[in-house]
């Protein structure tokens, strides 16, 4: 009965491991985003803790003469491991099975993915006209994960009314 | 829809916990397809047929305009 298949129950603790530290980063420090080697968080340090040469698939714009593809770049990957831990994080909590897994919760979880990506869309939308410029980036850096996030707490807040309301009934 | 589920439920002197365990889904499910909130599958609405010992139809009805 239940086709989608769903990742065990203890992921969700795992993803809020993940996404609890990137989200209280960003709270504190927008900036960590951009992976400037000089987060405020951990001192003026010139070069960052986790700056290193990395491989990059391109480096330049494609439209450049001295384009070429395939090279080693010096990075700081502070941010791509930030993303990673926020992805893997959000996918953990948004796939991760309830308490009762049944045809009614798949049910919840799909009116709640619905509802999750009309408000995300009204939420960009409103954003669009309120924030200019150079500051978008912050809202677009949100997007990836707003529309997971949006998800799992309607998802979460469903499942708690309905068992309030067998508790109320008893 | 509606249905009278509560109705065959005290028939068979059933509870809804009882009855959940027994169709196999969440006490959750059985009290938002009784509250009218949740339409069962084919499978669930069967399997309580087949529970209350009468026809899917007995227990599910459309309702006018449905």
């Amino acid at each position: 009965m239940n086709k989608l298949k769903l990742l065990p129950r203890w992921c969700r603790i795992l993803g809020l491991v993940f996404v609890i530290p990137c989200i209280s980063l960003f709270i504190a420090d927008p900036e960590v985003v951009f992976a400037e080697s000089t987060w405020s968080l951990f001192g003026n340090a010139k070069e960052g803790r986790f700056v290193m040469k990395v491989f990059a698939l391109f480096e330049s714009n494609p439209n450049e003469p001295n384009f070429q593809w395939y090279s080693w770049v010096k990075n700081d990957i502070s941010n791509e491991l930030m993303l990673t831990a926020m992805l893997l994080g959000t996918y953990l909590i948004a796939f991760a099975k309830v308490k009762e897994e049944d045809e009614f919760s798949n049910q919840l979880r799909l009116e709640s993915m619905s509802q999750a990506l009309v408000y995300n869309g009204i939420i960009l939308l409103i954003f669009n006209w309120l924030i200019f410029d150079g500051l978008f980036l912050y809202v677009m850096i949100s997007q990836l994960f707003s529309f997971l996030l949006l998800f799992s707490f309607i998802f979460a807040m469903k499942i708690r009314n309905q068992r309030k309301m067998i508790l109320d009934e008893e | 829809m509606k249905n009278s589920i509560k109705v065959e439920r005290a028939k068979k002197d059933l509870t809804q916990a009882k009855l959940a365990e027994l169709t196999g889904v969440s006490r959750q499910t059985i009290n938002a397809i009784e509250l009218g909130k949740y339409v069962p599958s084919a499978l669930l609405a069967l399997k309580m047929a087949q529970i209350f010992e009468c026809k899917v139809e007995e227990i599910f009805q459309l309702e006018e305009g449905e």
